[in-house]
């Protein structure tokens, strides 16, 4: 009876605090099986579907009680019935005879199953059942056995909502770790691709994963990551974005100094770039350190396209992004200080229409935007077939009838209308929502200072941009500090053989990315 | 480094030189600016030969060792107060040109506050950031100076250039060492020395950078006097200005003022440096990392920046004083390398004498 008092006085101490791994790493289970399913009992009462299962595992030499302990709902019963229960009640007839202990020889030989694990913590065994996984106990071994076949429901692979494309590969990540590492390691092969597991979330338990190529991937980069990872300390991880937020270099700043994306074959382009992915359990998206502003006006089809088209359709976003972020301030700044700027056959037309509104030219954009912001923001949460309800109705009614109500004029709304599409061109979700903040800070600036206000307000955001830092590499990386190198996939996008080397922003260990197999891109005719 | 210096070199000077380079030399005004880059080149080589010697301290530092405690803190003094009077001219005159051209109604302090925010913003961040901003913003002004030179090639009048030295040597000698003060900026390599980490190209980045501001001088100077003859050029105080007055474009109407607007932020360079240098001087004198605390040092330089800033009374005085500031500029940029050179010249005696 003294092993099972101290296995309750263990247990007492272990059950209100969430068992954390460290602090009961040296508690170990108790031999007797009864023991151990009085441990499990208290977990058993609160929870409906957890099966206790006892077994009686009878081979030649040897005769044990044993047990198997589940949680129904996430794990597959297929498995279990066919690889553990079947080859359990098989036993009897083989000879165990030169094993150590029957615990052993189920081990190694009668369960079909693959990732097996031999324990004898007792924070380990609670987890394990928590987390799906299969436990099996034998009376008189203080050894169990965690049989990992738990079964997780999760989506089939979509086509990505965030990051669309024409021509690239249509396969987005899903809510399933072991899915997304899969289609990771899928697409790259490399036998020194680290995946490295890590534990977050004393209550969700959940699995994040670090991916990086051994070989090419900074040092310093990869340890700044765990490093980081070390230091969170929360209760619950639901999402890669909110655990991106705990680690991420300047949370004040509108930007975001992380990459986010859903697609698998940007996350394995920057692996090779040797950057870092962190990827959530239970979670789409995929964070990527270190990242550049510039990357956040690219997208994954400039590489898939001609190197012209790319080079083109980057050039149009950075207009996109410039124009939704200032063309507002610039409006305003010239229409209620500098008038005289605009040329005089357009001056007229402006203030023609502006004649009957009552507000000041700032009040009258605000309120635009700020409109147009709800549109959007109720367009998001609007069941899919309402949504051209809302088109039709903000669209088209709205729109006019503000012009017939003279609440605002049509240049205003013009205005505004090539803004919203502007902000919708940038390829990063996150950087089209920062362009509406920021675009508020620009209106401020140069309603009070007008064009002044306006050189201002872009030099304190080209500042802020400039001292930002992504796991320390600078964040507006090629532009300044100056990169000649890495220009070339900057604002443009070069061809595909002027990529020989990894970019020079980012620091790894090996800087070579390609042959010179071809040097114009032409064939060696000589060859 | 070479951004800083050319950042630095380059501030609101650059409307009002050409008037005063063509001063005495007329048509040949473009040839003093380059007479005048002879002194800071020398300024350039000697701080970089004094700096050499110690190469991991801080200017405070330098002058400590070199000359004494007490003679060396004064120095240090001097080099702070230096620093926050450029800055406070700086500031001044960029105030003043915003309210001139910008913003008529605005009173000056409340320009030179919102300047001043940019400048202890910046300063803020530290040195990476000024680095960066530095060199961001020197391709911006190539590519402001690109948007003035171009489009006045239409004024270009060639026979306003000639003849070419007809007034003989003294005058552009003359006029030579009155725009050498305008590149007032060389000195913050004092500072900026041991912050870099490649010692071995300052000296390199230093010429360069004299070189390219006395390039991007010598073209702006040459475009006033081609587009508005010398005897006007006289008279005006700012010819860029009145040059790109002239300018017409399609769809923009006024482009000086478009010009300005870009080249406000490009004007702001010499005060953020400056006062980079005297913030982080001042945080060695005491004794406290700046990393730690800017803040405290930053905001009491800020009121006396704005407070400094306010005095003057009108832009006359204002350029006054930023005529001073170019003589003190001399006094810094080749007292304290010399002094530091010879001192250790000295030093270097008695020791052996000792030995």
């Amino acid at each position: 009876m003294v092993p099972r008092r101290k296995a309750e006085k263990k247990l007492n101490t272990t059950e209100h605090k969430n068992p954390d791994a460290k602090e009961s790493e040296q508690v170990k289970l108790p031999k007797s099986l009864q023991d151990k399913l009085d441990i499990l009992k208290p977990y058993k009462d609160k929870n409906f579907d957890m099966v206790i299962r006892p077994i009686e595992i009878k081979a030649k030499q040897m005769n044990r009680k044993a047990a198997v302990v589940y949680i129904e709902s996430i794990t597959d019963t297929n498995i279990l019935h066919q690889d553990v229960l079947r080859p359990l009640n098989k036993l009897a007839a083989e000879d165990t005879a030169g094993y150590g202990s029957i615990i052993e020889y189920v081990y190694k030989n009668s369960l079909t199953a693959g990732n097996i694990v031999y324990t004898d913590g007792l924070s380990e065994m609670v987890h394990a059942v928590f987390e799906g996984y299969t436990v099996l106990m034998i009376d008189g071994y203080a050894e169990i056995l965690i049989i990992k076949i738990n079964n997780g429901h999760s989506r089939a692979i979509e086509e990505p909502i965030l990051d669309r494309t024409i021509s690239g590969p249509r396969e987005g990540f899903v809510e399933s770790l072991a899915i997304n590492v899969s289609m990771i390691r899928h697409k790259l092969r490399d036998p020194n691709l680290a995946v490295k597991k890590k534990v977050l979330g004393r209550r969700t338990r959940s699995n994040i994963a670090v991916l990086y190529i051994e070989d090419i991937a900074s040092k310093d980069i990869v340890s700044e990551v765990f490093k980081r990872l070390d230091e969170i300390d929360v209760d619950g991880i639901l999402s890669a974005g909110q655990l991106a937020q705990y680690f991420e270099d300047n949370p004040h700043s509108f930007f975001q100094l992380y990459r986010q994306t859903e697609r698998v074959d940007i996350v394995v382009a920057n692996l090779l770039e040797g950057r870092v992915a962190v990827i959530s359990d239970q979670s789409p998206l995929v964070v990527i350190y270190p990242t550049l502003f510039i990357e956040t006006l690219q997208a994954s089809e400039d590489y898939y396209q001609k190197a012209q088209h790319g080079t083109f359709m980057r050039l149009l976003r950075f207009l996109a992004f410039i124009m939704s972020v200032s063309l507002p301030a610039f409006y305003i700044s010239l229409i209620s200080y500098r008038q005289e700027l605009i040329p005089f056959d357009l001056v007229i037309p402006l203030i023609e229409s502006r004649k009957d509104v009552p507000f000041p030219a700032i009040i009258e954009v605000l309120l635009l935007e700020v409109m147009v912001q709800i549109i959007i923001e109720a367009g998001l949460r609007m069941p899919a077939n309402l949504g051209q309800t809302i088109g039709i109705v903000a669209g088209i009614i709205l729109g006019q009838a503000i012009i017939s109500a003279r609440l605002a004029s049509p240049a205003a709304i013009i205005l505004i209308a090539i803004t919203t599409i502007s902000t919708f061109a940038i390829p990063n979700i996150c950087l089209s929502l920062a362009t509406r903040l920021i675009r508020l800070f620009l209106l401020i600036t140069s309603s009070i200072f007008g064009l002044y206000g306006f050189s201002l307000g872009w030099f304190l955001i080209l500042t802020h941009l400039i001292s930002q830092e992504s796991m320390g590499v600078p964040y507006l990386s090629p532009l300044a500090p100056t990169r000649y190198a890495d220009l070339k996939d900057s604002f443009f996008r070069s061809y595909n053989w002027d990529f020989k080397n990894r970019p020079v922003s980012i620091p790894v260990q090996d800087r070579k990315r390609q042959g010179n197999y071809k040097k114009e891109g032409k064939t060696d005719k000589n060859r | 480094m070479l951004f800083i210096i050319t950042g630095t070199l380059i501030g609101t000077d650059i409307i009002s030189l050409p008037s005063k380079a063509s001063e005495n030399s007329a048509q040949n005004g473009w040839i003093s600016i380059i007479v005048g880059a002879v002194l800071p080149f020398i300024m350039v080589i000697l701080i970089e030969r004094a700096c050499r010697l110690y190469p991991d301290m801080t200017l405070i530092d330098i002058v400590k060792t070199s000359l004494g405690k007490v003679v060396g803190t004064i120095a240090a003094v001097f080099f702070i107060l230096f620093a926050s009077y450029i800055t406070i001219v700086v500031v001044r005159v960029f105030s003043e040109i915003a309210k001139l051209y910008l913003l008529p109604e605005t009173p000056i302090p409340v320009i030179a506050l919102t300047e001043i925010i940019i400048v202890a913003y910046v300063t803020i961040k530290g040195v990476k950031t000024l680095a960066r901003l530095n060199e961001i913003l020197f391709y911006l002004l190539v590519f402001s100076i690109l948007m003035i030179l171009l489009p006045s090639i239409k004024l270009f009048d060639y026979t306003n250039i000639l003849p070419v030295g007809n007034i003989g040597l003294l005058p552009i000698i003359k006029d030579g060492i009155n725009t050498s003060f305008s590149y007032a900026g060389v000195d913050v390599m004092l500072v900026f020395y041991t912050l870099t980490g490649k010692k071995d190209e300052v000296m390199k980045a230093g010429i360069i950078a004299v070189a390219a501001v006395m390039t991007i001088y010598t073209l702006i100077t040459a475009a006033c006097i081609l587009s508005l003859g010398s005897e006007a050029m006289q008279k005006i105080m700012f010819p860029p200005i009145t040059m790109i007055k002239g300018v017409s474009l399609p769809v923009i109407e006024r482009p000086e003022t478009f010009f300005l607007t870009f080249w406000m932020v490009l004007t702001t360079k010499p005060a953020i440096n400056y006062s980079y240098c005297a913030c982080f001087s001042t945080a060695r004198l005491l004794g406290v990392n700046i990393e730690k605390n800017a803040k405290y040092i930053l905001i009491p330089y800020c009121i006396i920046i704005l407070a400094g800033a306010s005095i003057f009374k009108d832009i006359i005085q204002a350029f006054e004083f930023a005529g001073i500031a170019g003589i003190l500029f001399f006094i810094v940029g080749l007292g304290y390398p010399l002094l530091i050179l010879i001192t250790k010249y000295l030093f270097k005696r008695k020791d052996r004498r000792i030995d």
